[in-house]
């Protein structure tokens, strides 16, 4: 229930309660000024290759300019777990553009949150931005995956360093681009493969209960798959962000989804324009 | 962003998500009335406020992901699912539909008659598996109004009239999933439409339909008199019914056959 606060109630929450205050207080109900009770000021946005620091300034900037854009922007999470003060989620934003004469798009997200003392402190996470243009584009909206039946009683997982080190290993082998049940940027089959070779360098990582959040950069050369606004240029260096949800059995990853950045590549290659952080 | 939506937004988000009874004065008129099955809670702080909250505290997490949303700037209707997990059922979880129709008074709620499939819910908790949630709506506050219409009425009334039956992508309660039928429960039943309004093509209605049990039901044999209640939204596209979701008070119906009596605040 809302109520009153009590004296350390914040350091109380645990990361799955604050990151549910996060979506009922201030994302679902576009209340900024619900932020400072549910993220620390030193908050650090990792994305895209880029770290947006500090809860109050470029930050609150990028939200709000994509609240003005989608005044009726929806938060669903559709899978979840948590270890400790660290919570991984998939979760979707979706609603109407105003830029784009009202067309709907959804788009998926893949973050792992960090909570201290109560509140958010850290975000590495990927968007599907480039899902996002692609609709509104076209003016016809992906259906929103449902959310799951009971996302705010999830308990707590263990921590599972053997599953992580099987991700890291499958992430590097660069096997996450032939698996059909991992989809690849909402993609079940015939997703580009964008980054023909190359390394894969894991930026951040949660795992439990034989489930694996991961952040990480693919730098490689361009396998010629990727549409831009120039013809994509094959072995030309490259890289793209990306993060992933995945789920193992048996010491092996079974299913999951990963989010490429796709549209920072997208970016990079049309115009060799380097994001900004107010283009957020 | 419409008004009605707006308002409706305020209900879902703050209030319901967030579980924040102080929203209630700001959202409904002292007389609220909500009309459910045969039961009618009159009065916001009163029957109202303690039926909700016996349901939240009785899924102390519940959600709400709304589906689909109507409004002709008029009337508004909404099919949404509840779901989460109940503490006293050993934290079993269930989702269920339900589809609610208000009116307002140009700032806040003033009636809603809902139904909502606690018979779903009841069967989710006995075998100890959930049922999926149903896709929530792409953009549901960017809803914009749209004119009633009443040939789309006319055609929506007539299929009630002559029985309701699931006609193309129609589905009544949680038929819609995976492994689950449509189950007739009337043989040739009698509808009386208690309201009905359409947005666009869309309609909207509550209705009561009574007659002779075609199986079996609650305990009672098949040629049993019964009579239910029941929430729908369908699309009306080329003069007939094209799609649309139905929830039936089969709870009520079963508690009746039982002679359970029905505890609701």
């Amino acid at each position: 229930m809302v109520g009153l606060k009590r004296p350390g109630q914040d350091e109380e929450r645990t990361a799955l309660e604050a990151f549910r205050r996060y979506v009922t207080h201030f994302v679902n109900c576009h209340d900024f000024g619900a932020l400072p009770d549910i993220m620390a000021e030193d908050y650090a946005l990792r994305t895209q290759g880029l770290v947006i620091s500090g809860r109050d300034g470029p930050y609150r900037a990028a939200v709000a300019k994509q609240l003005e854009q989608f005044p009726g922007l929806v938060f669903t999470p559709h899978e979840l777990f948590h270890v400790e003060n660290r919570l991984a989620v998939r979760f979707s934003e979706h609603g109407a553009s105003l830029r784009h004469g009202g067309n709907a798009a959804a788009w998926s997200n893949i973050a792992i949150y960090t909570v201290r003392k109560g509140r958010l402190a850290g975000c590495s996470i990927e968007q599907d931005y480039y899902s996002r243009r692609e609709q509104l584009e076209r003016g016809r909206a992906a259906a929103v995956d449902p959310p799951p039946t009971s996302p705010w009683d999830v308990p707590a997982s263990h921590d599972d360093p053997q599953s992580a080190g099987r991700v890291r290993e499958w992430l590097q082998s660069a096997r996450y681009l032939d698996q059909g049940n991992v989809r690849l940027d909402g993609m079940c089959s015939g997703a580009p493969r964008i980054i023909a070779d190359g390394d894969v360098e894991v930026l951040d990582l949660l795992a439990g209960d034989n489930r694996v959040a991961f952040h990480a950069v693919h730098r490689g050369t361009l396998a010629g798959d990727f549409p831009s606004d120039q013809a994509p240029a094959r072995r030309t260096a490259a890289f793209i962000h990306m993060s992933g949800f995945v789920h193992l059995k048996d010491g092996e990853v079974e299913r999951g989804h990963i989010v490429r950045d796709r549209w920072g590549l997208f970016r990079r290659l049309s115009s060799a324009r380097p994001l900004r952080e107010r283009e957020l | 962003m419409e008004p009605f939506i707006a308002l409706m937004r305020r209900y879902c988000i703050d209030y319901v998500a967030r579980h924040d009874f102080t929203q209630l004065e700001h959202l409904m008129v002292d007389d609220y009335v909500l009309r459910m099955g045969e039961h009618e809670l009159a009065g916001r702080d009163g029957a109202y406020a303690n039926a909700t909250r016996i349901q939240m505290e009785q899924l102390p997490n519940l959600m709400l992901t709304t589906h689909e949303l109507i409004t002709n700037g008029e009337r508004l209707a909404m099919r949404f699912s509840e779901h989460g997990a109940a503490p006293a059922k050993c934290g079993a979880q269930a989702s269920w539909g339900g589809i609610s129709l208000y009116r307002w008074n140009g700032t806040r709620l003033i009636e809603c008659v809902v139904e909502q499939d606690y018979y779903a819910r009841r069967e989710q908790y006995a075998r100890g598996v959930p049922d999926r949630v149903d896709a929530p709506a792409v953009a549901p506050w960017d809803v914009v109004a749209r004119a009633a219409r009443p040939d789309a009425e006319q055609v929506a009334r007539s299929w009630l009239l002559a029985g309701a039956e699931p006609v193309g992508g129609t589905f009544f309660d949680d038929a819609w999933l995976p492994g689950h039928v449509h189950h007739t429960l009337f043989d040739a039943p009698f509808t009386e439409v208690l309201d009905l309004f359409s947005a666009g093509e869309q309609v909207a209605f509550r209705a009561r339909q009574s007659g002779r049990l075609l199986a079996p039901f609650g305990g009672a044999p098949a040629g049993t008199p019964a009579w239910l209640h029941m929430t729908g939204i369908v699309s009306v596209v080329s003069g007939v019914i094209a799609s649309g979701r139905v929830v039936r008070d089969r709870m009520g119906l079963d508690r009746r056959l039982r002679g359970k009596a029905v505890k609701v605040s």
